[in-house]
């Protein structure tokens, strides 16, 4: 497990150090997916801080929405970690489409790929969603 | 030429250049933004990082603010305006300013980042003209908005009452820091709010917020500042306005647009106008100076930059032939557009008007824009208009708001689109991304609806009918609608333009070139993918006057002729005349005399409803001493004797569009018994006549009484009169009858014809 977990930072490490030749737009991943009482704290890492500005960061897993998320800054990176009931957690389909958005970006399709295309800026696909990824 | 006459010429050179520049500034709007006369100062008030805790948030916030005013108080009590900055990062290490911290509150070598002073400028501005501004720090709820599911909007409005409630004390007993300093001072009663980003939907819970707690504060005018809107509230009653930069990198759908299209139709009451203000180059962050890189300690950013491309033609910093508004240029802007919208609905200064309502499209010299670089939507309140086609709903197509026929020919793909899957209305353009069309709704809140008209021939039209009830437009002041161009179905190499027609019954035709009125029918700029261009809305007004040749008691028809650009695509709403600025302001009175010099007035004035009404009677009788004058709505005068008077109404009106209007009515009136009688005998009324089982009768002084005489001199009726209706025996039989009136004054005789 310790393995593991070195790997991921590795993996993590390497990341978002070439973000910072990739350019502008920042570099999001999945950090943890943790549980606490009847919460799940899904948790994203940037290789930039998050903005923090008007609109909100929207994490999307399927067709769900979720909004209630809470931001840092971490020596020059950004962490948000969204905060997700755990019967909606439960209910959410593995192998659905993770993506975050900044702002509401909805039209009237719904439908990721196309939005990925029409909102560029402001859209991040963060891989497929899996029960599994839930550090217990 | 010698030197003599050379300055001669010179000399004249300059008298004419100075009449005609002098002509020229009278004939011009004020400018809002320029500085007003009073010196101004400022101070700061801190109860702390955690001093008040709202209800509806997790956390404790601070109380912190700062106040501009005018140095000389002794003028007051001064309206006054509340500024409520957006989010952003909250705290920066003093140690090292590049780092910042999203948390609250600040702690070790970390200092508040001081975003509430962001709008000095424009603080500084308006208590240069008497306000007192008050900007206050919403850093803590910044941190953590994002846990609460409006994000942090209701705890944004008990935290600006919170303010409010600390200002009511300065002004009513004093308190720390400012001890007794603003007491009366402020007009709690004249409020003007603005809030930027999250503080534009800040503000607008707050005013909602306020109304609810049974408004102990007057709030009177709200601004939006690139706002989000999450919640999409709907504010009535208070006139608003939204600010929406087109190149905002942070609320890029310009969500704040709903603000205004949500207002238009769903309180059949508001009297207040909506505003929408386009900024063709204004960013998110460079209306606040501490969000401004460059301008502050830190936490800067350009938000265009953190999100989109530094090559945008229109919004990329990097491309040299970029639009954007430099940093001077977009707080200029904003501060003549807000100085303009709270001098007008604070300060009742209407002669703002024109800048916000469309019939002057230039801006003001001290905005730094010109013509090309901003467009505003003006919604006049319900009785300021007349809806033809609000073209919000599906058949707004074949049939108008007043049940007018809609026809189109020739156009291409016509119909009603935007509102949003919930109106069941399609998408309008289906290939743009949602940043693109900010008016459009989605499959959670219902949208704009919009008519497309599109043509590709001189012939094609698209015409409202005017059904006859409506057609005397001479009340009305101009034309108006909202507009866009369709840009995927338009070319860019020019604007658009077409004609409107007017047309009466007797088929005469008034055409006037839309272009003569506007620059808004632009082809949108900016290639950013998914993001630029945008369709966005703005208003075209065509004043009636310049519709010239017809009849404009019987206008039949209003018609769009695309006879001008070849081939073009817009989308239209809120197609609609604007009332003249006093609109039916009927003064009027009756009068009825009591006794010999004793008369009651009954005021019979129509004016618009809602509007604050102040009444003033004179009656030309001066021996009557103070009594010559009242502010009642009706008055009995007792007059000092027998003459001529001529008693005169004045009615002042405080329109909720901002105009002061004012009508008077006089009449002549003698009093002596023998004018007295005559004037009864033109009063009085006798109905109907023919009669047949009644007779009414108006006009008369009492007591009365009435008596029948037929053609042989017989009495057939005496009766006194009570009411105002006599009833007919079935003994008095089919004939005409003298009818005999007998008054304080003497006898009045009229005939009337029974029909049984």
């Amino acid at each position: 497990m310790k393995n593991l977990i070195v790997l991921f930072s590795i993996f993590i490490s390497i990341f978002l150090s070439g973000n910072a030749i990739a350019g502008n737009k920042a570099k999001i991943v999945v950090s943890t997916v943790t549980q606490k009482d009847s919460t799940i704290s899904f948790t994203l890492i940037s290789s930039k801080p998050f903005y923090m500005g008007g609109s909100r960061y929207i994490l999307h897993i399927g067709d769900k929405e979720f909004k209630l998320s809470k931001q840092k800054v971490n020596k020059g990176t950004g962490v948000i970690t969204f905060f997700i009931s755990v019967n909606d957690f439960n209910g959410l389909p593995d192998g659905s489409n993770i993506y975050l958005t900044y702002g509401h970006l909805t039209d009237d399709t719904q439908n990721s790929e196309e939005l990925s295309s029409k909102t560029s800026g402001k859209y991040w696909s963060l891989g497929k969603f899996s029960k599994t990824m839930l550090t217990k | 030429m010698s030197i003599k006459n050379a300055l001669s010429s010179f000399i004249l050179c300059v008298i004419v250049f100075i009449c005609f520049n002098t002509f020229q500034a009278f004939a011009q709007t004020p400018d809002p933004g320029l500085p007003g006369p009073y010196t101004v100062a400022r101070a700061e008030y801190n109860l702390g990082a955690l001093a008040y805790k709202p209800a509806d948030f997790p956390d404790s916030v601070e109380v912190r603010g700062s106040v501009h005013y005018p140095t000389d108080l002794s003028a007051g009590p001064f309206p006054v305006l509340v500024f409520l900055h957006g989010r952003h990062e909250t705290c920066y290490d003093t140690t090292d300013p590049s780092n910042i911290s999203q948390d609250w509150p600040c702690s070790g070598t970390y200092a508040p980042i001081t975003s509430f002073n962001g709008y000095d400028y424009l603080a500084k501005t308006m208590a240069s003209h008497g306000y007192i501004v008050i900007s206050i720090s919403c850093n803590a709820i910044n941190a953590g908005d994002d846990t609460v599911s409006d994000g942090g909007m209701q705890a944004r409005a008990e935290l600006m009452q919170h303010h409010l409630d600390l200002w009511n004390k300065y002004n009513t007993v004093g308190g720390a820091p400012f001890d007794t300093m603003f007491v009366g001072k402020l007009d709690m009663n004249n409020i003007g709010t603005m809030g930027h980003s999250r503080g534009g939907e800040g503000v607008v819970f707050h005013a909602l917020y306020n109304k609810l707690l049974g408004s102990p504060y007057g709030i009177k005018a709200v601004l939006t500042l690139a706002p989000v809107n999450f919640s999409r509230k709907v504010l009535h009653q208070i006139p608003l306005m939204n600010i929406a930069p087109y190149c905002d990198g942070d609320v890029s759908d310009l969500e704040g647009v709903h603000f205004y299209d949500d207002a238009r139709y769903t309180d059949s009451t508001d009297e207040t106008p909506k505003y929408s203000v386009l900024f063709m180059g204004a960013n998110h962050n460079f209306f606040n100076t501490v969000w401004t890189p460059g301008s502050y300690i830190a936490g800067g950013a350009d938000d265009w930059e953190y999100f989109f491309s530094d090559t945008d033609p229109q919004c990329g910093p990097d491309n040299p032939a970029n639009k954007r508004f430099d940093t001077t240029t977009e707080k200029a802007a904003f501060n003549a557009y807000a100085a303009a919208f709270f001098r007008m609905y604070i300060g009742h200064e209407t002669a703002f008007a024109p800048i916000l309502q469309v019939n002057n499209i230039t801006p003001p010299a001290s905005s730094k824009l010109d013509s090309s670089q901003v467009f505003v939507s003006y919604h006049p309140g319900h009785t300021d208009r007349f809806d033809i086609n609000r073209i919000d709903k599906l058949a707004c197509d074949t049939i108008n708001t007043i049940d007018g026929k809609v026809t189109e020919t020739g156009l291409l793909l016509p119909g009603i689109c935007g509102g949003g899957p919930l109106l069941y209305m399609y998408d309008c353009e289906a290939g743009l991304g949602p940043d693109q069309k900010p008016h459009d709704g989605d499959i959670y809140a219902a949208g704009l609806a919009q008519m497309r008209l599109g043509w590709s021939s001189g012939a094609d039209y698209y015409q409202n009918e005017v059904p006859l009830p409506d057609q005397d437009l001479t009340s009305f002041e101009s034309l108006m609608f909202r507009t866009s161009v369709d840009f995927p179905k338009s070319t860019s190499d020019s604007n658009l333009d077409f004609s409107i027609q007017l047309i009466d019954s007797a088929g005469n035709i008034s055409s006037r070139n839309v272009s003569n009125y506007t620059n808004a029918l632009f082809h949108q700029p900016g290639i950013e993918p998914g993001d630029l261009p945008k369709i966005v809305f703005n208003t075209i007004r065509m004043p009636l006057s310049d519709f010239s040749g017809i009849d404009m008691t019987k206008v039949r028809k209003i018609k769009f002729v695309f006879d001008k650009s070849t081939k073009g695509t817009i989308l239209i709403s809120d197609l609609a005349l604007l009332s003249k600025p006093c609109g039916k302001l009927n003064v009027a009175f009756d009068f009825a005399i009591d006794s010999e010099y004793k008369v009651t007035f009954t005021n019979t004035s129509a004016t618009n409803v809602g509007d604050t009404i102040a009444w003033h009677w004179n009656f030309e009788d001066t021996l009557s001493g103070a009594n010559d004058s009242s502010a009642l709505q009706n008055i009995t005068h007792s007059f000092s004797g027998p003459g001529t008077y001529y008693p005169c109404l004045y009615v002042r009106s405080n329109r909720k569009n901002g105009v002061e209007c004012l009508d008077t009515f006089c009449i002549k009136l003698t009093l002596s018994p023998d004018a007295i009688i005559e004037q009864i005998k033109d009063r009085i009324t006798i109905a109907p006549n023919p009669a047949k089982d009644y007779l009414r009768i108006t006009g008369i002084s009492k007591p009365a009484t009435l008596t029948l005489i037929n053609l042989y001199g017989q009495i057939v009726l005496s009766a006194t009169i009570t009411g105002s209706d006599v009833y007919l025996p079935q003994t008095i039989t089919t004939g005409i009858y003298c009818v005999a009136i007998t008054t304080p004054y003497g006898k009045v005789y009229k005939k009337v014809l029974v029909s049984r």
